[in-house]
């Protein structure tokens, strides 16, 4: 009886859902990174599940985007799930005192039309890094800690940290500063 | 402390302000006298500002603390959207022939024919014909009810329905919930020269109250009575 109507449901609901993969490993490597993120632009922890789950379902939808995305793929989830931010907050301009505090402050900061192709950008060149040199920067910059603290934490010498330091930036700067791409 | 001599490795813990402030102070005066220094950092100032478009967040790894709810949630919206649901329950079939003028959207909804003839003249006995035309939108549809065992074919053609807009085929029972019959989205030649669909509905013949074309977003462009 309307075996026509019925089939072709059933077919589809048994099928894997393809990308399905795709989301799960996206959230177990970069779900803490996002969910963070979203929460200190929001301040709402709800909010901010909600703009994660659009983020992967617009990663989901745009795989071949995220794949041919020359700057890291982390860079580009947290780009999306900021534009994502600064979407909603626009839509309720109209209700000013419950948005604008919270983010247009960070905005502000970085009032750069292209620092999305930055954010990308620079974990892409950070990305290749060796991973001995990435960790040093990303402790001495991102998380704010001194040589010694860094040596501590890394478990190598003072004089060490600063070495890498010194050849991180300088590598970075070669691959970020391409001709053409940062005029002096 | 005597001052620092020139050695350019500490620039980068200099510039990242990673320095404590005695060495900190050490370099500065160092640098100060320094041109080679000087430029160097002047570089290294500017990947600062490169620096500082990537949040900190960026460099926490793994999932999120406090379960996988927010993983369940997500894999649900993707299923959702993966496996449009059907609002109601309805009858699709797409049409084995020369296709034209509609684009099927997700739930496979007929297509006009190449070849579309008039009706046929041989209806099925309890065949129910009838058409309408909404002087508000200025959409017409003339539209057969073929009786089959327990549900209904429909062909209708729909005409006057603007290009673009996306539509549905709803089949009224007298009782119970309205079904869709196929949905579309009407192209330029949909528009211009009508729109010949079938689909079916699981209403037993001679329950069908009436045949309406939908959009998407709620509007009707017509209803035809039968
Ligand atoms: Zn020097």
């Amino acid at each position: 009886m309307a075996s026509v109507a019925i089939t072709g449901r059933r077919a589809r609901r048994a099928r894997q859902v393809p990308g399905e993969e795709l989301v799960r490993s996206l959230y177990s490597e970069h779900g803490r990174s996002l969910l963070a993120y979203a929460i200190r632009l929001t301040n709402d922890r709800a909010a901010a599940e909600d703009v994660v789950q659009e983020t992967l379902l617009r990663a989901w939808k745009h795989a071949d985007d995220l794949r041919d995305n020359v700057g890291s793929v982390r860079g580009w989830l947290l780009t999306v799930a900021r534009n994502i931010i600064t979407d909603r907050a626009r839509a309720r301009a109209v209700r000013p005192t419950e948005v604008n505090q919270e983010i247009e402050a960070p905005a502000a900061q970085r009032d750069h039309a292209d620092d999305v192709v930055n954010a990308m950008t620079v974990l892409g060149a950070m990305d290749r890094l060796s991973p001995d040199h990435r960790a040093v920067l990303v402790e001495l910059y991102y998380r704010g800690r001194t040589v010694n603290e860094t040596a501590a934490v890394l478990g190598i010498a003072p004089g060490t940290v600063k070495s890498r330091s010194y050849h991180a930036v300088r590598a970075l700067r070669a691959t970020l500063g391409q001709p053409g791409e940062v005029p002096r | 402390m005597s001052s620092v001599e020139h050695d350019r490795s500490v620039l980068g813990a200099y510039a990242l302000g990673a320095l404590d402030p005695a060495e900190e102070r050490a370099v500065h005066a160092h640098v100060s006298t320094c041109q080679e220094c000087q430029r160097e950092l002047a570089e290294f100032v500017d990947l600062r500002a490169a620096l500082d478009q990537v949040p900190p967040e960026a460099f926490l790894d793994g999932p999120p603390d406090g379960g996988d709810l927010l993983l369940r949630n997500t894999l649900r919206r993707v299923r959702a959207e993966e496996t449009p649901a059907p609002r109601r329950r309805g009858g699709l079939i797409a049409v084995a022939a020369a296709v034209v003028a509609a684009v099927a959207l997700g739930g496979g909804i007929v297509i006009g024919r190449a070849t579309a003839p008039e009706p046929a003249t041989a209806l099925p006995a309890g065949t129910i014909s009838a058409e309408a035309t909404d002087q508000t939108t200025g959409a017409s549809m003339r539209v057969q009810v073929e009786p089959r065992a327990g549900w209904v074919w429909v062909n209708a053609f729909v005409d006057g329905v603007p290009a673009g807009e996306k539509c549905e085929l709803v089949v009224v029972p007298r009782e119970g919930d309205p079904l869709v019959a196929g949905s579309w989205v009407v192209s330029d030649k949909g528009a211009a020269e009508g729109l010949p669909l079938e689909g079916t509905a699981l209403i037993p013949p001679g329950q069908v109250k009436e045949v309406r074309v939908d959009t998407l977003d709620g509007r009707t462009m017509v209803r035809v009575p039968l």
